[in-house]
């Protein structure tokens, strides 16, 4: 009974360390299909967006690193990469919201009188 | 034995977790591939990204659990199920003024 428990504890033990690295694994790929996005967007709230991605997956590769490393101080990281990824995202709405640039420019974001999708809307069937 | 079968219910729990989360994230993802509108993009990477991260952070607890990592990571998990919502309204918002319309209306 007890060899058997070993046993099964040090199986089930390796198998979360395979899991653990296939998750870094996948979360990294997910995260360079996330930054190529945030690359080929056109629109400044898309590209938000998708930075907001970005540093969710951040989050997440490195809790997923303190977990294989048996490192806890990482978590301090994670909440100063929390904190900076929610406050980019507000940063980048506020600047568009206000609607001028600060150089006194066009943002690159629709403007009122435009509809963005006048063009592309079809009816549904 | 109790802290055999404690670790074996530790590293069963880490798995689920893990992967539920790694699921989620992957979805989210996607769905920023997939959907074609900002709403819709707004709608799949702010509601699958925050339950996949609540995931892993709550399996980062499970494994580690000692008093100070639980709590950081329930610190992190009350950030995340606050500030999450408030980031999409904030880009949601900003398109809406901009004039942006849904794709099917």
């Amino acid at each position: 009974m007890h060899e058997t428990l070993n046993l099964a504890a040090l199986w089930v033990a390796g198998l979360a360390d395979a899991i653990l690295w296939l998750g870094i694994l996948l979360l990294a790929i997910s995260m360079a299909v996330g930054c190529a996005l945030l690359i080929s967007y056109p629109e400044v709230a898309d590209r938000a967006i998708a930075f907001d991605l970005v540093m969710v997956h951040m989050v997440g590769l490195i809790a997923l690193s303190a977990i294989v490393l048996e490192y806890p101080l990482l978590i301090d990281t994670l909440i100063v990469v929390a904190v900076l990824g929610f406050l980019g995202t507000v940063t980048i709405a506020r600047y568009l919201e206000r609607g001028v640039a600060p150089d006194g420019g066009a943002l690159p974001v629709r403007q009122p009188e435009h509809d963005g999708n006048a063009g592309k809307r079809e009816v549904l069937p | 034995m109790i802290e055999t079968l404690r670790a074996l219910l530790s590293d069963l729990l880490v798995i689920f977790l893990v992967l539920v989360g790694v699921f989620f994230m992957l979805l989210s993802t996607f769905g920023l591939v997939r959907m074609p509108d900002t709403y819709a993009r707004l709608h799949a990477a702010g509601k699958a990204g925050t339950l996949g991260i609540i995931c892993i952070l709550l399996a980062v607890g499970v494994h580690l659990s000692t008093f100070e990592a639980v709590l950081r990571v329930l610190a992190l998990v009350v950030l995340f199920y606050i500030t999450a919502p408030v980031a999409a309204h904030m880009i949601g918002r900003v398109v809406w003024r901009a004039g942006g319309h849904p794709e099917c209306d």
